[in-house]
């Protein structure tokens, strides 16, 4: 079977690696793909090309990378833990062996212990438990590669026993020890499909690779603007579907990469010896000399036509077939209105879990139930200043066991602990209010409902509600101890989370939001209101930089940046109304020396100043919001010179327009600009790009609050004269003083009118 | 030194506020001009403008109110607030009071929004119930400073209307002297002070009511010329009694005195003329002044040194209340029109405390009311705190009746300032669960380490002090003639745990109680400590030196790391602590020698020496017994010696037989001896009954500042607490407990508070 399965494979091509169920939309996959490896051999097969040189390649993974950060240990007497890891649809398992390393209680029964190992829930083998060998035991096991899938499950499972009486389901000399230092060694094939454009976005992009996406995108040696423009859009909805893996798009400008690619042509450019084949079309093609790679070509008469072809693409790619697509009429999708990037929780009505996450992923079982994560990511410049925090209307069903008092469900938002609702509070009673949702609400089943707070400080941009549900049930006793089984939790998805009380204000510049959800770029979700501006002749590098942006723009909010506008520095004017993005490296962007007063750092004539960062150098959590305090720019600098290469961000209110923000991407070097891309896609490093003037290293990444502070949005003007006052009390207290006396003299006039009045007399004479 | 030497310049330079009347600079000085300007501004006349201030006036204060401040903010905000009242406040003038009052109102507003809005935690626990407890006793608390406030922001010092010259106009006045179980000596002085008052002998009766039935009264009645009148049942105590009076007499007027209030022979002529005035008038209200001290002040030491508790409601509450149409009628030395007592059906009988109730049913008829703030009576105070506790607790639940039988706040025939006036005369009878919560609420942290406010204590203390702060200084200015800052806590605090149990049940079902006669004219004959009634005292004072000490073990070894907070209960306890050992002080029953009061008093007098000489002298004071004068020159006499004393009353000579006394330098003590009815007629009119009698009795006491008060309850306090030791030292409490009972015992105001009429 490896052998017939291994003439069918053409050439190798890419590694895989796995992330552990982190991601949704991994988590869902996980569950919804079953297919037979047979089955699916068999579909592929007639799309295979046969080709001779197929290559052939060995990826090894470990559990830890599958997301076991320390041994697992397997306890009571059925105790299991589950490994999921995918692989590309593009290739297919030829060979594949396991190697484990375990240890386990000495007190185990050899006759009745075991260690099963599944594989997508067939049995591959059980270990037995012998005493006496139960320190530093190693296998290596073969696995049939038929069992493999594109999503793949390996779980281990502990048959252990200490007693043949009554014994404690968690006994604690019941335990076996996995090292994380196992692998699982994999033998791939490639294969190639068709030139189809129904596979889109395969095979440019595959979920099955856990990896950054890595696709290059080609142009001829000079680019218009509006085919820039174009690949931003394609760029944007790859970034998208790329999702947590990140996005980088390397930028050759008339040649070919060793592989998969993205070419854009306009009118008789040409690519080799490819070209455009007139009027807006959308081709797949294979490389002309890597075997089995693709070229997506994206190509046009003038700019309107890539821009519609790109269009087609990136919202209708799943209609496109065959290996070659014309555009020939279209009808622009209506503008976006701000903060409705569908990733974004909308914050006109408070929004129901069911439209974060899908149901099966909010219902837990067993009775060490996994945590219930619910991502969501909401605008950053909410209004929270004195508020109570979010409203979450929590839903929740458990099974009704008698459970001692620890027993609680705990919600956690980013980590953060928020609040535990205890399961079995003798002083509550369930409620009745989800009775409808369910269609059988069983009579051991516990639905209740709790209104929390989420402190507001720690929510924004990209957030995690973690919910974890705790059993702790009453023990009964030796013997009698049967452990539930059937212990099930869930939150249901009528349950709601609040964000429309809040207004939408913000203190500017922050490259926090920036580097998190794309902030204030993002605000609309096709960047109509945002503007990149590239030096003239932009190259390869500064033009990578700019795609990779795209990618991340619609990353963060799920739709293509359909509507950005694209100009170069000396057109800069035409767009001053928009935020501007500029790129550029040493002093090739002529804004530069054009902005230096308002940039905190300017390089020209090979001497670089800097502005003095804000003495308290303050640490800008938005979620503190601290920020909202500005502070008087400090206004002195320094000039030094030197050598090496700087590489910086820097975002400060437009000089163009008030009110528009503009962050600045700047290297000393221009192949240096993929650092801040690298830091922007790296979720550690990513944390440290605070503040508005941010360093860029290899390794670490430094801010500084030098620029002055702007706002963006409204408030409601009480609220405005009640925020503004807080933080003057000079101001308040003469205010005060003035109301104060206002009142006093108001009411001396009206006391003394009054009392004149009750001392009228008929003409009687009053004593002195 | 440096500091010191700073300090003096600045009291050389300012001088202390007390004396602010009295230094130009704070009379005419450039801020009073700058107020009278404002206040005279023609800018006023411009039609909208006062309404468009004020509405903008209110919205600035609800922003000011609800802006939140972190700590740094809120002490700088305090800061401004306290150093400019601190600054105007020796200037004289109403304008500067009420802008007191304002900066009074934002701080304490503040203090109550902050409260409601960023201390409750979001967790309901235990914390939270006693922490809701706390948040209304000073919900409570604000509502009666602001109504305080409102009600006394404008004494109307009205003035007497002087009666026509034409007498046929003078109204017929019947004399109402209601009388139950008092001696005839109490009873005599006033009855004969009634029958000298100054007014056409044809017009005017005296009629003594007496309920008790006694027949050594109704002889001394008909012998001086009142009527006596006595009823076969008590129904209905003194309301019942004063309308079977109404019953049976005539007069176009009725004047109504407590049998031991002896009016001034000018009582009628300084009242009677607003009667005429204003035809719609149906009570005209005169103050209660007393001759003897109070338990409070008599066992404290401060008679006439410090003004009492009736002083501030008779100097400023009831006056403010006149401003509004809103003084009530306070059972004696009022004047009320016939026409309109039989309107609302006589005095009213369905509460306890029948006057109040009365003046609230004339309001309802749209009858008006008048304050005359010149004492023309003078009576006896209680005589025991025993007795003192068990007014209050009538009064107490007597308005606690009325708020629930006949609320002020529903009901036709009100305005709202009447009904604002009314809510606070009957709410401020509430104070009993608030007090007793201040007094025990740090215990709550000592004890559970419940965190009652759900912030940290600097916070705290920089919310709450300012609230307290400004409240004390605006009051001090307003009040400080009548009331010394502070005392009004000692005197809450000894009586809150007396009023809360009547006032609750009284709320439940207004039907409990029945009326209890305040007994007066009795003797106290030995220092002694009554410890019945300051029994909570000692159990509450028990528990904060309890929790005093476990709040040095938290501060010290168990809660190092919330000093803050620590220190804040602790000093809340200390305070607790010196207002606790005050209330005990009151309660350490001082002894009272004399059967009569001494009234000091200075009139001309003449005395006639057993040798015939007579000499022109002074009297120092004087009482029914006899009195003192003040001889011109040294005088030795035997003692026992006869003469014979003159007082001048105008032209007019009244003169007694007595016998000397004592008799040491230039002062003469002598005892009146041989006296006759007549005689005695004689006395009460050349004395108690004189025009002038009580103008000039408050000379000139100081007049409060802020730290005053706390200096002196403080002094107070360690009295209370020596006194005490001592008294523990030497005595067995519950032999004491059986000596003590001469005064009305807890017995007795249990059996008043439980038993159903």
């Amino acid at each position: 079977m490896e052998k017939a399965i291994g003439i069918r494979i053409a050439s190798a091509l890419l590694a895989m690696l796995v992330a552990f169920g982190v991601t949704p939309i991994e988590a869902k996959s996980r569950k919804a793909v079953v297919l037979d490896a047979a089955s699916k051999v068999a579909v592929t097969s007639p799309e295979v090309a046969a080709e001779p040189r197929a290559k052939q390649r060995v990826v090894t993974i470990s559990l830890k990378e599958m997301g076991a950060l320390t041994p697992v240990q397997l306890r009571g007497v059925s105790g299991s833990w589950l490994f999921p890891f995918s692989i590309r649809s593009d290739e297919v398992v030829v060979g594949a062996k396991f190697k484990i390393d375990y240890s386990y209680s000495p007190s185990l029964l050899p006759e009745l212990s075991h260690l099963k190992i599944m594989l997508n829930d067939e049995v591959v083998t059980v270990l037995p438990l012998p005493r006496d060998k139960n320190i530093g035991n190693k296998r290596e096991i073969e696995l049939d590669p038929r069992l493999f899938t594109d999503y793949n499950k390996l779980s281990f499972r502990l048959i252990g026993h200490y007693t043949y009486k009554c014994e404690d389901p968690l006994h604690s000399s019941l335990w076996l020890n996995l090292s994380n230092a196992g692998t699982v060694e994999l033998t791939l094939a490639p294969m190639t499909l068709e030139n189809n454009l129904k596979y889109l976005p395969a095979p440019f992009f595959n979920r099955g690779d856990a990896r950054t996406l890595n696709l290059p995108f080609v142009f001829a040696s000079a680019p218009s603007l509006g085919t820039l423009k174009a690949a931003g859009i394609v760029a944007s909805w790859f970034g998208s579907l790329a999702s947590y893996r990140g996005a980088k798009f390397p930028v050759m400008l008339n040649a070919l990469p060793e592989g998969n690619a993205v070419l854009f042509m306009q009118g008789s450019e040409r690519i080799g010896a490819l070209g455009s084949a007139g009027g807006p079309s959308i081709s797949i093609e294979a490389h002309p000399t890597v075997p089995g790679a693709k070229l997506l070509i994206v190509s046009g008469k003038q700019d309107e036509d890539l821009l519609r072809a790109a269009r087609a693409i990136v919202l209708n790619y799943a209609t496109l077939t065959g290996q070659r697509a014309a555009v020939t009429a279209e009808t622009e999708p209506p503008a976006r209105v701000p903060y409705d990037a569908p990733a974004w929780v909308t914050t006109n009505r408070p929004v129901r879990f069911g439209e974060l996450a899908p149901q099966d992923q909010m219902e837990v079982q067993g009775y060490f139930p996994d945590v219930i994560r619910v991502n969501f990511r909401v605008s950053p410049d909410l209004f929270t200043w004195r508020s109570q925090g979010v409203p979450m209307e929590l839903k929740y069903r458990y099974t009704s066991m008698p459970l001692s008092k620890n027993s609680s469900l705990n919600v956690n938002v980013n980590g953060n602990f928020v609040q535990g609702l205890p399961l079995n509070d003798p002083t509550r009673k369930a409620t009745a209010l989800n009775r409808l949702n369910l269609p059988v609400l069983d009579s051991n089943l516990v639905v209740r409902e709790d209104l929390l707070f989420v402190p507001p400080y720690q929510v924004g941009g990209r957030n995690q509600l973690q919910l974890h549900y705790y059993f702790d049930p009453i023990k009964e006793g030796e013997c009698r101890d049967a452990l539930p089984d059937n212990m099930q939790g869930a939150i249901d998805p009528e349950s709601t989370l609040d964000f429309s009380g809040f207004p939408h204000y913000v203190a500017l510049p922050n490259l926090a939001y920036f580097s998190n959800i794309g902030f204030p770029y993002t605000r609309m979700a096709d960047l109509s209101q945002t503007a990149v501006v590239l030096p003239e002749q932009p190259n390869a590098d500064e033009l990578s930089l700019y795609l990779a942006m795209m990618g991340r723009m619609g990353e963060a909010t799920a739709y293509p940046v359909l509507r950005h506008a694209l100009v170069s520095a000396a057109e800069v004017e035409t767009v001053s109304s928009r935020d501007l993005l500029v790129i550029g490296s040493a002093q090739r962007q002529t804004l530069m020396a054009k902005w230096a007063d308002h940039l905190p750092m300017v390089q020209s004539n090979g001497e670089r100043r800097v502005r003095e960062p804000d003495i308290f150098r303050r640490v800008l959590y938005r979620w503190a919001q601290k920020d909202l305090q500005s502070s008087p720019r400090p206004d002195g600098s320094v000039n030094i010179k030197g050598t090496g290469g700087l590489v910086t961000m820097m975002a400060f209110e437009s000089p163009l327009e008030s009110g528009r923000s503009v962050v600045y991407l700047y290297a000393d070097r221009s192949d240096d600009l993929h650092k801040i891309s690298d830091v922007l896609n790296d979720s550690e490093r990513v944390a440290g790009v605070q503040g508005d003037f941010v360093v860029v290293d290899d390794k670490n990444v430094d801010h500084a609050k030098i620029a002055d502070t702007y706002y963006l949005g409204s408030l409601p003007w009480i609220t405005y004269l009640r925020w503004m006052f807080s933080m003057h009390p000079l101001l308040v207290g003469a205010l005060g003083l003035l109301i104060c006396l206002a009142l006093a003299v108001v009411s001396y006039r009206e006391l003394r009118r009054f009392a004149a009045k009750r001392l009228v007399t008929r003409g009687g004479k009053v004593s002195s | 030194m440096k500091l010191l030497a700073l300090l003096a310049q600045w009291r050389e330079r300012w001088g202390p506020s007390s004396r602010s009347s009295l230094n130009p600079r704070y009379l005419y000085g450039a801020l009073n001009a700058l107020g009278n300007q404002l206040i005279d501004s023609p800018v006023w006349a411009l039609p909208g403008v006062v309404i468009a201030t004020a509405v903008g006036c209110v919205m600035g204060l609800a922003l000011i109110t609800s802006i939140p401040f972190q700590l740094s903010e809120q002490l700088v905000f305090s800061v401004i607030f306290c150093a400019v009242s601190l600054y105007i406040r020796r200037y004289v003038g109403t304008l500067v009071v009420l802008v007191l009052i304002s900066m009074s109102l934002v701080a304490s507003t503040r203090y109550i929004y902050w409260r409601f809005t960023a201390t409750l935690g979001q967790e309901f626990n235990s914390d939270m119930m006693f922490g809701i407890g706390l948040l209304c006793a000073e919900l409570y608390a604000w509502l009666v400073l602001v109504l305080g406030f409102f009600q006394t922001s404008w004494p109307l010092k009205r003035k007497p209307v002087l009666m026509p010259q034409d007498l046929s106009l003078w109204p017929t006045v019947d004399i109402f002297v209601p009388t139950y179980n008092e001696p005839l000596s109490v009873v005599r002085p006033t009855v004969m002070a009634a029958l000298a008052l100054d007014w056409p002998r044809d017009k005017i009766k005296v009629y003594v009511l007496d309920d008790g039935r006694r027949p050594e009264f109704r002889e001394f009645s008909e012998s001086v010329g009142a009527v006596y009148l006595t009823r076969s049942d008590n129904l209905h105590a003194k309301a019942g009694n004063l309308n079977a009076g109404l019953a049976v007499s005539n007069g176009e007027l009725v004047a109504i005195f407590d049998c031991d209030h002896i009016p001034t022979r000018t009582f009628l002529q300084t009242t009677v003329g607003w009667f005429l005035e204003e035809p719609q008038l149906g009570m005209l209200q005169t103050p209660h002044h007393f001759l003897s001290p109070d338990p409070f002040e008599r066992n404290l030491g401060l008679f006439r040194n410090m003004p009492n508790e009736g002083e501030l409601f008779y100097g400023l509450v009831q006056d403010g209340n006149d401003l509004w149409n809103a003084t009530f009628f306070c059972g004696s030395c009022a004047v009320l029109r016939r026409t309109s007592l039989l309107a609302i059906g006589g005095i009213a009988i369905e509460t306890v405390t029948e006057d109040a109730h009365t003046s609230l049913k004339m309001h309802r008829l749209g009858y008006t009311t008048a304050y005359i703030g010149i004492v023309q009576a003078a009576g006896l105070a209680t005589e025991s705190l025993s007795a003192h506790v068990g007014q209050r607790i009538r009064w107490a639940r007597g308005m606690a009746q009325i708020f629930r039988v006949d609320n002020p706040l529903m009901g036709k025939g009100l305005n709202w300032q009447q009904r604002l006036c009314y809510l606070n005369a009957m709410i401020h009878f509430f104070y009993g669960f608030p007090r007793v919560v201040f007094l025990t609420a740090p215990l709550a942290y000592m004890f559970f380490q419940a965190h009652i406010i759900q912030v940290s204590a600097d916070l705290i203390a920089a919310y709450a002090l300012p609230h307290l702060i400004q409240a004390n200084i605006a009051n001090s200015r307003m009040q400080g003639k009548f009331r010394h800052n502070l005392w009004a806590e000692v005197y809450e605090t000894a009586l809150a745990w007396y009023i809360l149990v009547p006032t609750t049940l009284a709320l439940i079902s207004p039907k409990f109680g029945q009326f209890n006669v305040t007994k007066k004219g009795g003797l106290v004959d030995r220092e002694y400590f009554d410890w019945r009634i300051s029994l909570p005292y000692l159990i509450i004072l028990g528990l904060n030196l309890l929790g005093l000490v476990i709040g040095i073990g938290r501060l010290f070894w168990w809660n190092t790391h919330e000093i803050g907070t620590v220190v804040l209960n602790l000093v809340w306890t200390l305070y607790n602590l010196m207002l606790l050992w005050a209330t005990l002080a009151v309660a350490l029953e001082a002894r009272q020698i004399r059967s009569h009061w001494r009234v000091q008093l200075a009139m001309p007098a003449m005395v006639r020496l057993p040798n015939g000489r007579t000499m022109v002298c002074e009297t120092e004071d004087f009482s029914e017994g006899g009195l003192a004068l003040k001889l011109p020159t040294s005088l030795v006499l035997e003692k026992n010696a006869p003469v014979s004393v003159s007082i001048f009353r105008g032209e007019r000579e009244f003169s007694f037989p007595a016998v000397v006394a004592f008799s040491q330098g230039a002062v003469l003590r002598l005892r009146f001896e041989g006296m006759q009815l007549d005689d005695y007629q004689a006395l009460v009119a050349a004395t108690f009954s004189r025009g002038d009698a009580w103008q000039e009795w408050l000379p000139d006491r100081d007049t409060d500042h802020p730290l005053r008060g706390f200096k002196e309850v403080f002094i107070i306090s360690r009295q209370g607490l020596s006194r005490f030791l001592l008294s523990l030292a030497g005595t067995i409490p519950w032999r004491r407990l059986r000596v003590g009972t001469g005064a009305m015992t807890w017995k007795r105001l249990r059996m008043g508070i439980w038993k159903k009429q």
